[in-house]
């Protein structure tokens, strides 16, 4: 572990620092989102996954804890002596591994509500965009898994963009809307509010949605650390 | 382990202004360093390239002989400090920061981290953001001394505490550094306050370097002469004055430039007191002088 920590010492405190308690969040919606569901049924024929309308929450908090790693955790890193390309690509490398097993946590909350749904006798149908119409385990955990990646990434731009001085947040968040409307449908799961679908998941093969989806990472990983190479650490005003 | 400083034609602009211009400077290291300017001067832009915080324009800085930003061998041997309090987010608490800190600086001694926090009476279950503006320069301060890097740098960081915390604080300073020798540099406006601290003194003025000297030479500069009003008078009379001050019948003027034995003798013989001058008085010479030679 000591030597872990030496060599990956971002990564370490990414991973048993924020991982549990990300994965406290999921409990905790796993939780409300059991309430809401039974306080719903009182009143109304249940029809429709609960736990699959919760994406529109859940995406806007990947993106939140996005900013949150360049807006405030790379000034903690470089302060305590760690370069930008350290926080980079481990902070890049946790968002990868952290969304893949929130995606699992997600498949989890999917298997469990189509359980309940089962004994109560629900149908259990999730959104038209989904690139799944069933309990789909694997297409369930792909969708999530893209959907955490590319907006918690996404987040990272757009917080590095506004800790820079030099650069416009408007046309930062303008760049981080493009980038969530051409690469987040690919993921069945990324279309905004206020903006059209332009990719059809349905006529695209899996392997290729994968394939696009990391492309989609990569590309805003790619952006990310270009605004954070040589982002200066100016103080934080209080 | 300490840390050797070369700071090589160094140059820091923001759009229009030039923050840092053309430093040129040569720090032995093992010592305590104070680094005095007034707002504006430069201090913190120096700093903070010193750190690897932001990219000079043009220029070297290299610590042990290794340029700084980003490089993984040198920014891990430096802990900068800023008034600020850069040492975590608001949210966390002070044992999130602590633990951290551990986490992340391989040199970290907690021990001496959670004594320090029990001094300045800072509560480990509080959130940095309940902390008083004192208390938040408190933890940087701690984290900065249990940090024990080789190069360790304080940038007013000791704003907003109270005099017997800042006491404190030139105590552990003092004596950390005595039992982990290291180069530790102070920028301050408290100058009298933490003069008795520094070895060599850094005077930065509008971006440049207007003075690196030892401080007990600087002090030889001048003198701080005390005794009745007539013979101060008398005494002073031709030279340099940079401040007086009187109560009653009894003067003390603060006069620039070197004195003689000549000089010395005839004090005594009025029965004068002379003192080393005041780093302060000087500082405030030297800075104000620049400005009225434009």
């Amino acid at each position: 572990m000591r030597q872990l920590q030496q060599r990956w010492p971002i990564a370490v405190l990414l991973f048993f620092g924020h991982l549990p308690f990300l994965m406290l969040l999921w409990v905790a919606l796993a939780a409300l989102l059991t309430v809401i569901t039974a306080v719903l049924a009182l009143f109304v024929d249940i029809s429709v996954s609960v736990w699959d309308h919760s994406a529109a929450l859940l995406r806007w908090m990947a993106l939140f804890y996005g900013t949150y790693l360049t807006r405030e955790l790379l000034t903690t890193c470089v302060m305590h002596g760690r370069t930008r390309r350290a926080f980079t690509a481990q902070a890049t490398l946790f968002v990868l591994v952290a969304s893949g097993v929130l995606a699992v946590l997600m498949a989890l909350g999917y298997a469990l509500e189509h359980l309940i749904y089962n004994l109560m006798g629900w149908s259990h149908t999730f959104i038209d965009d989904r690139l799944f119409d069933s309990l789909n385990i694997p297409l369930i955990i792909y969708s999530w898994w893209g959907l955490y990646a590319v907006w918690t990434i996404t987040g990272a731009f757009i917080g590095a963009a506004l800790r820079r001085n030099d650069v416009s947040p408007v046309l930062a968040i303008v760049l981080g809307i493009v980038l969530l409307s051409v690469l987040g449908p690919i993921t069945g799961m990324g279309d905004l509010p206020f903006t059209d679908r332009i990719y059809d998941p349905q006529t695209t093969s899996v392997g290729s949605a994968i394939g696009l989806s990391l492309l989609a990472f990569a590309v805003g990983a790619a952006f990310t650390w270009l605004l954070v190479r040589n982002i200066p650490i100016r103080p934080r005003i209080r | 382990m300490t840390s050797r400083i070369d700071l090589e034609e160094l140059r820091l602009r923001y759009e229009d202004t030039t923050a840092v211009d053309r430093v040129t400077c040569h720090l032995e290291g093992g010592k305590i360093y104070g680094l005095l300017g007034r707002n504006g001067s430069g201090k913190t832009s120096l700093l903070s390239m010193l750190a690897g915080f932001i990219r000079p324009t043009s220029g070297s800085v290299l610590v042990d002989g290794q340029p700084v930003f980003e490089n993984p061998r040198a920014v891990s041997r430096i802990c900068l400090i800023r008034d600020s309090g850069d040492v975590g987010d608001q949210s966390d608490t002070v044992r999130t920061v602590m633990e951290i800190a551990q986490v992340l600086r391989s040199t970290w001694d907690q021990e001496y981290a959670e004594r320090l926090l029990e001094k300045f009476k800072i509560p480990m279950r509080k959130r940095v953001s309940q902390l008083s503006r004192g208390q938040r320069s408190a933890l940087g301060i701690t984290i900065g001394l249990a940090s024990r890097t080789p190069l360790t740098i304080f940038d007013e960081s000791h704003l907003g505490m109270d005099a017997p915390s800042r006491a404190l604080f030139q105590e552990e300073l003092l004596n950390d550094f005595m039992a982990n020798p290291r180069t530790i540099i102070v920028s301050t406006h408290l100058i009298e306050e933490m003069s008795t601290l520094f070895e060599e003194v850094l005077i930065l003025h509008e971006g440049r370097l207007l003075l690196h000297e030892d401080t007990d030479t600087l002090r030889s500069r001048g003198a701080a002469v005390t005794g009745p009003a007539d013979q101060v008078d008398q005494f002073v009379f031709g030279m340099n004055v940079l401040a007086e001050r009187r109560l009653g019948r009894i003067k003390s003027v603060t006069v620039y430039g070197e004195l003689s034995d000549l000089h010395r003798r005839q004090a005594e013989n009025l029965g004068l007191e002379m003192e080393p001058i005041a780093l302060q008085d000087l500082f405030i010479h030297l800075t104000g002088a620049v400005e009225e030679s434009r």
